[in-house]
């Protein structure tokens, strides 16, 4: 990937000013108010800048659609390895570098963006780290449920990707805190899947939310998201199409 | 020659309804798909600007203005430059020149018609058509010939950027046709995924930075501030316009001294296999 394509620091250059301009629209928004929606303008910073800098764990891909695309996903099926397996490593091995050339910077350009990245407290750190491998679980599975949505519809990727990355960034809560969606709207989104994708993790680690409660939202979807995703997947690999290379 | 760009738009565009209406469960489909992607890109602070009543300096009505005009300017590009003629450099790379270049007409005038898809992405236009109505309606915007000149130009303006900024970096794929193959989309990420920002906020620095090297705040936030006189003196008004101008040249400059190193080395794309390297 380094040596192949240099073009990935462009992404990550775009992921850094994104975050430069949102930390400078909360900062704008939150200039005339102390709080809102139980937040204040610290917790939101932070949770901004934990959102960029685990932008990749916060939306699980695993490839799966671009290797349905490309017919790779057949060799993939002769591999002496799960295909979760096989997929999940290969995201985890992209994240490696997504770190290194991305979150690492991030988190040390901290300070310089006037933004605090430690956690509430010690406990919210290590609820934390279990509701991000509990986030995780849920995004590979959505995953691969959208995956089985083109096996079945057998359509254009490219634009069902768009309006799949749009409308989860929103509902997940990554852009904005669902606390802060207006007309109490965050209230019903935080029980949908998606909410326990980003928005959870990030409200545990800022202390913006229950963490017991969180997390048991999470559990339940990562179970249910497993086990309908395992079964969908059985299903609809039956009626898989290669669309070429 | 204009008459031939009028037939050949006719003919793109017959060939795009054709495509998008071949069946109605993807007419339905691809239009839905292109609604809901716009709307939900923009919703983030479309959202924020409802909660909070704007995002100073910026009132809420001018932040839907300013929504609504990203997604106008965005949607130029996308209907000029289908078929990877706005991804220029996915052309370039892929060693897919030759195919322009044996048609018995101006490459300038293959590429002018080529991508053109009218159909496509429609209904990403009316939400933002929409929301620039209905907030200049709230705002009681007095559309003068003069206003509506400058919009038209400002528009312009925004989407000649984008198109020339996506085609400046595309242009790279001459010089280094497989690391810069995808160049084009990741230029045009970087001024479109910013659109929706009232980029106020920022440091002079990255303020600057994102008018000039990244000009992402000529996609929306600029023009919008001249022309909702949060910017005062009519110069504002000429800056996009000029600015596009610019780009466009600077593009042009590019592709002929891109085009003057492909006229030596060809596409070394493809194997003599028929293989991408």
């Amino acid at each position: 990937m380094l040596g192949e394509n240099p073009l990935f620091l462009l992404t990550y250059l775009l992921r850094l000013l994104r975050l430069a301009a949102l930390l400078a629209v909360w900062r704008a928004v939150f200039a005339a108010r102390g709080q809102a929606g139980g937040l204040d303008v610290e917790q939101v910073l932070t949770y901004t800048l934990l959102a960029g800098i685990l932008a990749e764990p916060l939306n699980c891909r695993t490839g799966l659609d671009r290797s349905l695309w490309e017919g790779a996903i057949v060799t993939r099926m002769l591999q002496p390895i799960g295909l979760v397996a096989s997929f999940v490593s290969e995201m985890a091995g992209r994240w490696v570098v997504g770190f290194a050339f991305c979150s690492l910077p991030m988190l040390l350009l901290a300070p310089w963006l006037g933004v605090d990245p430690w956690p509430a407290s010690g406990a919210a750190a290590a609820w934390f780290g279990l509701s991000l491998a509990l986030a995780v679980v849920v995004g590979v599975a959505l995953d691969f449920l959208y995956g089985a949505a083109i096996a079945v519809l057998k359509t254009d990727i490219w634009m069902l990707d768009g309006m799949r990355s749009a409308v989860a960034l929103l509902l997940s809560g990554a852009v904005v805190p669902l606390a802060l969606m207006p007309w109490g709207m965050g209230r019903w989104m935080q029980w949908l899947p998606f909410g326990a994708l980003a928005s959870a993790p990030l409200q545990i680690y800022t202390g913006a939310g229950d963490a017991p409660t969180l997390l048991a939202l999470q559990a339940f979807w990562a179970a249910a998201l497993c086990l309908f995703g395992r079964r969908v997947w059985r299903v609809t690999r039956e009626r898989m199409v290669s669309y070429g290379g | 020659m204009a008459a031939r760009l009028l037939r050949l738009w006719a003919l793109y565009a017959y060939l795009d309804g054709m495509w998008i209406a071949r069946d109605f469960r993807s007419f339905i489909f691809y239009y839905l798909a292109d609604a809901v992607t716009a709307v939900a890109s923009v919703a983030g602070v479309l959202l924020l600007a409802q909660r909070f009543d704007g995002i100073p300096p910026w009132t809420r009505d001018q932040v839907l203005f300013l929504l609504g005009f990203g997604m106008v300017a965005r949607f130029v590009p996308d209907m000029m430059g289908n078929y990877n003629v706005l991804h220029i450099s996915r052309r370039i790379g892929r060693g897919q020149l030759d195919h322009i270049l044996v048609q018995p007409q101006p490459v300038w005038m293959a590429l002018l018609t080529e991508g053109f898809a009218p159909f496509w992405g429609l209904l990403s236009l009316a939400p933002g058509v929409g929301l620039m109505v209905w907030a200049g309606q709230r705002m009681g915007l007095e559309a003068t010939p003069s206003w509506l000149l400058a919009f038209a130009l400002n528009l312009a303006g925004a989407s000649a950027a984008l198109m020339a900024y996506a085609a400046l970096w595309g242009f790279a794929a001459f010089f280094q046709p497989r690391a810069a193959e995808e160049i084009s989309g990741s230029a045009v990420d970087l001024l479109t995924d910013l659109k929706g920002f009232p980029l106020d906020a920022l440091g002079p620095g990255l303020r600057t930075a994102l008018l000039t090297v990244i000009p992402a705040g000529l996609m929306a936030w600029y023009p919008c501030r001249a022309l909702l006189g949060l910017d005062h003196g009519i110069a504002a008004l000429w800056v996009t316009p000029a600015a596009a101008v610019a780009l466009c040249c600077a593009a042009c400059l590019m592709f002929r001294m891109g085009m003057r190193r492909y006229a030596q080395v060809g596409s070394s794309r493809y194997t003599s296999f028929g293989h991408r390297r």
